[in-house]
């Protein structure tokens, strides 16, 4: 696993913004749906890291984050995900232990719990890891 | 013997009788003040036919002779209170006038939420607000000086001139706008380093106050307010930049979620309501809205004050007023703020430490 993709917020805004869609542009949900979502999926299928890049933006609120990482535990697992992203946040360190130590964790629970993310607008079908396959659909 | 303990004892009695007298005196005193305050402070009520003959219902709200958060907030909350209550659509339409021709203390603090409060009863409710300057020069200057002109206009139907670089400004409506913030910071940094650049502390708390306020604020009248001033040393050289931000809504004491057990230990230890706050932001709640991966924008806020890269946070919320750097200053407040009151300040050290941090 030597390979990388990476995956920079600032490609997506310079202005990350709350948490759902309906709140505000460029919110975590979006980003999720957008971006991060699909280049996990790409990532996990070539069985290399995704690299997620958290500098050079205007800074973020922590429920951006929450929603973007904690979506992608949802969808996928807290091993999968742990085991396949690298976050690089230079400017902040703290988001890193806030997004492996609090996020990630949380957001397990919610999965075993089955207390689904809502969603305040309709996406496109997107990628969630079930049994062994990742499948592609509308969950919600 | 006993000559002299009944001498003394007599002796004992005036003395008592003198201080006595002396706090009558001084209670009788705070009385008359107290009178004459309200007697400034008296409403005027009127009803005035305007050129069409419709009627209209005129409120003269006299603000006393302080607008001030910090100094004299319970006359704030008193202004504020006020304005609900004559804003509340009942009868002939109404005209409620502020009567600012006495202030003469004024901070942006109350400058902002009084700006929150007057643009959500006028986007809800049919009502006209109007005032007047106070006849103390410092204390026109300062309002002058604010960014609260910039959303009134004069007799004439004019805006008003601008005098500083100062501004207040509604950041979003029913969304954050995350893009005008992130301007607005550039622009605060470029004031003191000369250079236009992020300062990701400042605009990470901003979004933190405006998503809860999107969150947790009553649907129709989501209002709130970034008030920028710039704090000019002895030489007019600009070396602080205070920021305020005001949310009108319900508050952070209720918007977190204590479970039963919580109440009940609290309740027997009397926890204090500034103990209560000061624990949502070290994240010891739940949110109202029961997830479990909630509630972190708070501890992040004080986290950001802790590392100084922000000084002097205050928060007033509810009726609880909470001084992060002096905690001994946190008290509970008389009457209660609909919403929520943040304000900070930045300096050229807090960036240095922000920027030696990301070396």
């Amino acid at each position: 696993m030597e390979q990388k993709n990476y995956l920079r917020v600032l490609d997506f805004t310079e202005y990350p913004g709350p948490r759902y869609c309906e709140q505000g542009n460029n919110s975590g949900e979006e980003f999720y749906h957008k971006k991060l979502n699909l280049e996990f999926k790409n990532a996990l299928e070539n069985n290399i890291k995704l690299t997620v890049d958290l500098d050079k933006t205007a800074g973020y609120a922590s429920s951006f984050l929450d929603e973007a990482f904690g979506n992608l535990v949802f969808d996928f697992s807290l091993e999968k995900v742990k085991n396949n992203i690298e976050i690089i946040s230079n400017e902040e360190k703290d988001w890193i232990t806030m997004i492996f130590d609090m996020v990630m964790p949380d957001w397990e629970k919610r999965r075993n719990e089955n207390k689904p993310p809502k969603k305040t607008q309709t996406h496109e079908a997107w990628y969630r890891f079930i049994g062994n396959t990742i499948e592609c659909r509308k969950w919600l | 013997m006993t000559t002299n303990f009944f001498y003394i004892k007599a002796e004992s009695e005036k003395r008592k009788n003198r201080r006595a007298k002396r706090k009558q005196k001084e209670l009788n005193l705070k009385r008359t003040a107290i009178k004459k305050q309200n007697k400034k402070r008296r409403l005027q009520t009127t009803v005035e036919t305007l050129r069409n003959g419709r009627k209209i219902h005129k409120v003269i709200i006299p603000i006393g002779d302080s607008i001030s958060l910090f100094h004299d907030s319970d006359n704030v909350m008193r202004i504020v209170n006020l304005l609900n209550r004559f804003s509340l659509p009942k009868g002939l339409q109404r005209h409620l006038e502020l009567d600012m021709s006495l202030v003469r203390i004024v901070d942006i603090g109350a400058l902002s939420l009084l700006l929150a409060k007057v643009n959500e009863i006028t986007k809800s409710r049919k009502v006209i607000i109007s005032g007047n300057f106070p006849l103390d020069d410092n204390a026109r200057d300062y309002i002058e000086k604010s960014g609260f002109l910039d959303y009134m206009i004069d007799l004439t139907g004019r805006k008003f001139e601008r005098h500083s670089d100062n501004f207040l400004v509604r950041i979003g409506d029913k969304k954050t706008d995350n893009e005008n913030v992130g301007y607005l910071i550039k622009k605060c940094m470029k004031v003191i380093t000369g250079i236009e650049s992020h300062y990701p502390p400042v605009f990470s708390i901003i979004q933190e106050m405006s998503g809860n306020s999107v969150e947790h604020a009553n649907i129709d009248n989501k209002n709130w307010l970034l008030g920028v001033n710039f704090q000019r040393n002895e030489l007019g050289e600009i070396e602080e930049v205070l920021f305020t931000m005001v949310d009108v809504g319900f508050g952070i004491l209720n918007t977190i979620n204590r479970k039963w057990s919580t109440l009940i230990y609290e309740g027997l230890r009397l926890t204090s309501k500034t103990d209560i706050l000061f624990r949502a932001f070290e994240r010891k709640y739940g949110s109202s809205t029961e997830e479990i991966n909630r509630n972190r924008g708070l501890p992040l806020i004080k986290t950001i004050s802790e590392k100084k890269q922000i000084i002097e946070l205050k928060v007033i919320t509810n009726n609880v007023f909470l001084d992060f750097e002096n905690t001994g200053e946190s008290k509970v407040l008389r009457k209660g703020l609909p919403g929520t009151f943040y304000c900070w300040k930045i300096n050229k050290e807090c960036i240095e430490t922000w920027n030696k941090k990301t070396i």
